[in-house]
């Protein structure tokens, strides 16, 4: 099939970018969405102008690397999918896609669609751990933890860190993102020491990287490739309001 | 190049114990100085960088991704092994060891297995600490599996996502050190060199890949944990990021690359769909505990419906050939056996490369519900790639290249042969010997870095160190020269292909001749075309842009470069081992269709010396000795 | 403690306890107020009594008073804040952008609140203080009391009067059907067995207000009450 693309190139952090027109003419709909722009910046090569740079590694919808806001929307149309993991057969000859970068202002675009996202990995380095140092710890069989629980807290760890949530925010708020760590980590007894501590800290660093708040609209959950669900958004609040009771 | 594995004396299960308690201490207030690298943020780097921070070292971490979390460790599905016995089925250090040693076709060092076993257990303990979500039972104790040529159920496992809980848990730890100071953490770098002062790997040279500088780095050793070099393949199972630079140009200051030719393929992967298609997807092996592996008998049925295709006419060609593991042999064992009946025209799907993994009578049996929570995700994952309904039709599997257990030759304190430089994780060779078991990588990656190495580095700290260099000394300068020049070749040749073309052109000659079934002749051809394609890449590749910004096609052009030189070593060590063994298979050397090994002959490690590009690599010898088990035939039949 | 305030001041989780709270406690209102017009349709004594029972509350009626003034302008400052914050969390705006999911509601609370602190500013104006109408305003019962009942009336017989109070009443329960599913996550009383019920709790408590209240404007209109 034959397809339009709309690209926002930027060539770096300082210089306004813009939309660029690029033709896909031979497109198979077994293609990943990355393997179509594999093509395209093949041809984009051959005629010697710079390749569109988007970030990416596993190819597998599990290491977050991959982005993109596919026609107005965080990896593209399907649901609980990310970019590397989209095919092209989702796709219709003719159509006319719009490929921009995910936006946030603590999400700088460093090149074309790549971003910088490494606010998130700060968020995590504020308080997103458990103070488990090396040696210390019991038999793994030692602390009991619910099958529940621990299927909860798995819902949440699935996360992958890849941004979608603020990405599709329109407060390009991280509370998704910030939530699931803080359910993750709260669910489980090991977890439990530094709850307060850890809440505090994670909000903090989030509201001070400038991500927005939740509006409790939704989009972020619809938007994520692992379908973490916004109640561990109402988790952390409720971990938060603990926190100020207890430790504030 | 002398190589003494410094394995300690004293019976096997001993070993490490002795060891561990005969390092000397490194004094804490001392510990502040020394400045420790880390290159690489997978499950043996992120650990090891936690864990050495924790003791009070000066780290610092190298990536080239955005962020550490995105090491490749993080595509690992389906387990960790550990040898708790928790089922009570008769499992023990022992028996894992036995499997390992046995799994690697006898061609792994004893007492590093052995190691790997003991510490296997406090892998699971560390991991539960540090809020790994692994499965648990209704009593909330945690649950285990069989997986992959293992008769017992010792296999932790998260969902399918297991590499990814065990690599986020390593992660969090090192966040919490980067966040008190003791880490400093440097993503979207890429190590370019590795510098020596006086013989001691004391540094290396880094490029930022956001702004294109290249950086100095001076510390007292450093450590590669940098994952496997599948991808000179072209098409595997590895993220696209995985390369063999750090390990390629560590190799070509002298340290000794052992055993290259020891590749994996794995049995259950998606097949190719197409030209376009830039890696290949895993399914979890896991798949195999309850999916069944078969091809038409005939080949006039190749391309009908699968489902039409009588019980009678089916060819479940692995439990046939290995009835009591059936279909959880080994996996060198069941690629093999899927690329056999392929090569007998009974392949299904395009091309003719693929098999089925039949889910139906487990439907039957189980219901589709029961299938849809064990592997759900797995499922979905197939319709995606393939827009098949895997509950319907049979799924189409084919073997790719997924895990490298030839690396950097490491000693038991995974120290390689450059003083200084130790090497951890798949990068290196040493518990895998020549065919790795499903589930031992994660707990291979994390006994590196939580356990083994916060005490053997002990052993080079204490020892006849070398001060640490400033990094103005002219052997950074001088390595840093070497990586500029290099880059400004790359990027001065404007020729007409593209670094895309090369890759897969070198990954299409080392499949087609080194990778599943090799021959004396086709190792011979792939070395003949091998150096011609490099010298071509070298006047013909065109990388676009400059070396000034952010350049994705300059950093692929420099890791494909690399893959061309290191291709030629891999084949070399194919080509000279005239065996086969494990995931080495030489056609040449079967017996009714298995792996024939020479241990006479072969009973070594074979670790290379760089002699320069286009030269053949000199080859010393590490005798592999066995104290506590005999060599035996390996046989899952 | 002092830590506890300027957490709940400053972050975007704080700030959302606060308009949380605030529309928790105006919602209650709301309804309360509603629920105390529906009395409109048992007569104007009926009605001039309740009146004239919540003006005889004196210094409770102050203190209730001060609480409403205070929960709107804290409301306001809280959402003004946390709005202007969010639109900074997005400098660039997406070339194409497909609102994934969000309600047009959720997407619009600022406007319809904004809207609404005039309304609520023009109804103070007009039944409270009777600045607007002194005319209606004056208007007396035979027992003498303040004729509420009368006025109301009068004012609802004009359709355009009847009209702006429909619109605002509308963009009210606009506002909470969003508004009340979201309090319940802010204060972080939700989890996924709720969720649903919380949200019908939202659509279903908006329209009952919606209903309550124009059935009184729309009776006077129609003629049931006159
Ligand atoms: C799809 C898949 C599934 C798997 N499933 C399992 C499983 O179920 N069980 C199991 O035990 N094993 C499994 N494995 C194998 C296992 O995941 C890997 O062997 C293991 O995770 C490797 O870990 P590592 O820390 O050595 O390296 P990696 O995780 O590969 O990390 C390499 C790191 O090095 C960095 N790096 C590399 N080169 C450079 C450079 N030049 N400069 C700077 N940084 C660099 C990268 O940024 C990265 O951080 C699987 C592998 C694959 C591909
Ligand atoms: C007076 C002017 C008002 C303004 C400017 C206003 C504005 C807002 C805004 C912007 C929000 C969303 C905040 C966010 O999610 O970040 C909000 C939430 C809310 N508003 Fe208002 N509003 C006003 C009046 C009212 C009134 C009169 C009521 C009730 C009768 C009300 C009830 C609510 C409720 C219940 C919420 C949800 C709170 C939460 O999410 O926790 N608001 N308001
Ligand atoms: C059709 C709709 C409405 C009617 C007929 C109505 C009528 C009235 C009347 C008659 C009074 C004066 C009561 C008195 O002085 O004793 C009043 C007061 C008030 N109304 Fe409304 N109202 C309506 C809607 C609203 C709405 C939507 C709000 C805001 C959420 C609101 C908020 C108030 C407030 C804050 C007061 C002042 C209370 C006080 O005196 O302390 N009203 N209303
Ligand atoms: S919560 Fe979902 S969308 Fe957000 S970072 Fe995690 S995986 Fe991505
Ligand atoms: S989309 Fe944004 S408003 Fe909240 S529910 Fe999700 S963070
Ligand atoms: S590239 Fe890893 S998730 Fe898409």
């Amino acid at each position: 099939m034959k397809l339009t693309l709309q690209v926002w190139r930027q060539p770096n952090r300082e210089t306004q970018g813009k939309l660029v027109e690029y033709v896909a003419p031979d497109v198979s709909p077994d293609m990943s969405f990355l393997e179509m722009l594999d093509v395209v910046n093949e041809g984009l090569i051959g005629k010697g102008e710079e390749p569109i740079a988007f970030d990416h590694d596993c190819r597998e919808g599990i290491c977050g690397s991959c982005s993109l806001q596919i026609d107005g929307k965080p990896h593209g149309p399907e649901k609980m999918t990310t970019t590397c993991q989209l095919h092209m057969r989702k796709f219709k000859d003719g159509d006319t896609i719009t490929i921009e970068p995910f936006r946030a202002k603590p999400f700088p675009v460093i090149k074309d669609l790549v971003v910088d996202r490494s606010a998130f990995d700060r968020i995590i380095a504020s308080g997103g751990f458990i103070s488990a140092p090396v040696g210390a710890a019991p038999d793994g069989n030692a602390i009991l933890v619910s099958k529940i629980d621990a299927d909860r807290a798995m819902d949440a760890a699935e996360c992958i860190g890849c941004g979608a949530c603020v990405a599709a925010c329109k407060n390009a708020s991280a509370s998704l993102f910030t939530s699931a760590k803080i359910s993750h980590l709260s669910l489980l007894p090991q977890g439990r020491v530094e709850r307060e501590a850890r809440v505090l800290a994670m909000v903090n660093t989030m509201d001070a990287e400038g991500f927005g708040g939740c509006s409790n609209t939704n989009s972020c959950e619809a938007a994520c490739p692992k379908g973490i669900s916004v109640s561990f958004i109402a988790q952390m609040n409720r971990e938060y309001l603990r926190a100020l009771v207890t430790k504030g | 190049m002398q190589l003494d594995a410094k394995i300690p004396s004293g019976p096997l299960a001993s070993k490490w114990d002795r060891h561990r308690s005969d390092i000397k201490l490194v004094n804490p207030a001392n510990k502040r100085k020394f400045e420790i690298i880390v290159v690489g943020t997978g499950l043996a780097g992120s650990s090891a960088a936690a864990s050495l921070a924790e003791l009070g070292y000066n780290v610092k971490v190298f990536c080239f991704q955005d962020s550490p979390r995105r090491a490749h460790s993080i595509a690992a599905q389906g387990g960790i092994n550990a040898a708790k016995n928790y089922k009570n089925d008769g499992d023990s250090v022992h028996r894992l060891f036995y499997d390992t040693i046995k799994g690697g076709d006898f061609r792994a060092r004893e007492a590093n297995v052995h190691r790997l076993a003991e510490v296997s257990v406090n892998i699971i303990d560390q991991a539960v600490s540090q809020g790994v979500p692994f499965a648990r039972e209704y009593g909330g104790y945690l649950d285990n599996r069989s997986f992959g040529g293992s008769l017992v159920s010792r296999t932790f496992y998260a969902r399918g996502q297991t590499g990814q809980q065990l690599l986020i848990g390593a992660y969090q730890a090192l966040e919490r050190m980067i966040g008190q100071g003791s880490v400093q953490m440097h993503s979207r770098h890429e190590m370019l060199e590795l510098v020596l002062v006086n013989g001691h790997a004391k540094g290396i040279i880094a490029r930022d890949l956001v702004t294109g500088r290249l950086e100095r780095h001076a510390a007292d050793a450093v450590l590669l944990c940098t994952g496997g070099y599948g991808n000179v393949f072209f098409l595997s199972t590895n993220a696209k990021g995985c390369n063999v630079t750090a390990l390629w140009r560590a190799h070509k200051m002298g340290a000794a690359f052992a055993n290259p030719c020891y590749t994996q393929i794995h049995p259950t992967c998606i097949p190719v769909s197409g030209d376009h298609q830039s890696k290949l997807t895993l399914m979890s092996e896991s798949l195999r505990n309850d999916g069944r592996c078969w091809v038409p008998k005939n080949k006039e049925d190749c391309g009908k419906d699968p489902r039409q295709i009588a019980e009678a006419d089916r060819d479940y060609y692995l439990e046939r050939k290995y009835p009591s593991y059936g279909n959880l042999a080994p996996r060198d064992i069941a690629s093999r056996a899927a690329k056999q009946v392929c090569d007998e025209g009974r392949g299904v799907g395009p091309g003719g490369l693929g098999v089925y993994l039949d889910f139906s009578k487990r439907i039957q049996e189980l219901g589709e519900a029961k299938i849809r929570e064990r592997y759900g995700n797995l499922f979905d994952m197939y319709e995606r790639i393939t827009g098949e309904n895997a509950y319907q039709v049979p799924m189409r599997i084919y073997p790719a290249v997924h895990y490298t257990m030839g690396g950097l030759w490491v000693d038991y304190n995974l120290m390689s042969t450059i003083p200084g430089l130790h090497v951890l994780g798949e990068a290196n060779f040493s518990d895998h010997g020549a065919n790795r078991l499903g589930a031992s990588a994660l707990m291979q990656g994390l006994a590196d870095g939580y356990f083994v190495i916060p005490y053997t580095l002990g052993v080079y700290l204490t020892g006849a160190i070398q001060a640490r260099p400033s990094a103005d000394h002219p052997a950074f300068i001088e390595a840093e020269k070497l990586a500029q020049d290099k880059l400004s070749r790359l990027l001065s040749i404007k020729g007409k292909r593209t670094v895309l073309s090369f890759h897969r052109e070198l990954g299409k000659v080392v499949w087609d001749k080194c990778g599943m079934g090799r021959t004396d002749a086709g190792l011979k051809e792939a070395l003949a075309k091998i150096p011609a394609l490099r010298e071509e890449f070298w006047e013909n590749v065109n990388v676009i842009g400059s070396g000034g910004d952010f350049n994705q096609q300059l950093e692929y052009a420099g890791r494909v470069a690399d893959f061309l030189e290191f291709a030629e070593l891999l084949v070399t060590d194919a080509l000279h081992r005239d065996e086969s063994c494990g995931g080495h298979f030489r056609e040449e050397h079967q017996e009714e269709g298995e792996a024939k090994r020479d241990d006479d002959k072969f009973a070594y490690v074979a670790a290379w010396e760089f002699a320069g590009i286009g030269k053949p690599p000199i080859l010393h010898k590490e005798e592999l000795t066995y104290e506590e088990i005999k060599m035996q035939t390996r046989s899952y039949k | 403690m002092t830590g506890v305030i300027s957490r709940v001041l400053s972050s975007t989780i704080g700030l959302k306890f606060i308009v949380g709270i605030t529309g928790a406690g105006m919602f209650a209102f709301t309804l309360v107020h509603m629920l105390g017009h529906l009395q409109m349709f048992a007569g104007p004594d009926a009605y001039n009594t309740y009146a004239a029972t919540l003006q005889g509350l004196g210094a409770l009626k102050w203190l209730a008073r001060a609480g409403l003034l205070a929960m709107i302008a804290l409301h306001v400052w809280g959402t003004v804040t946390l709005t202007a914050r969010n639109r900074a969390a997005r400098p660039e705006a997406y070339q194409k952008d497909r609102k994934v999911e969000a309600s047009l509601a959720s997407r619009t609370m600022i406007y319809s609140g904004l809207f609404l602190a005039c309304f609520v500013l023009f109804h103070l104006a007009h039944f409270t203080l009777g600045w607007t109408h002194p005319d209606e305003f004056a208007l007396q019962d035979q027992l003498g009391r303040h004729d509420v009942y009368a006025g109301m009336v009068l004012a609802f017989q004009s359709p355009l009067m009847s009209l702006f109070y429909m619109v605002a009443v509308a963009l009210l329960c606009f506002h909470l059907s969003h508004g009340v599913s979201s309090l319940f996550r802010s204060l972080g009383l939700m989890s996924p067995r709720f969720r649903k019920l919380e949200e019908q709790f939202a659509i279903v408590s908006a329209w009952s207000i919606f209903l309550g209240f124009v059935s009184v404007p729309v009776a006077i209109l129609v003629g049931v009450i006159r």
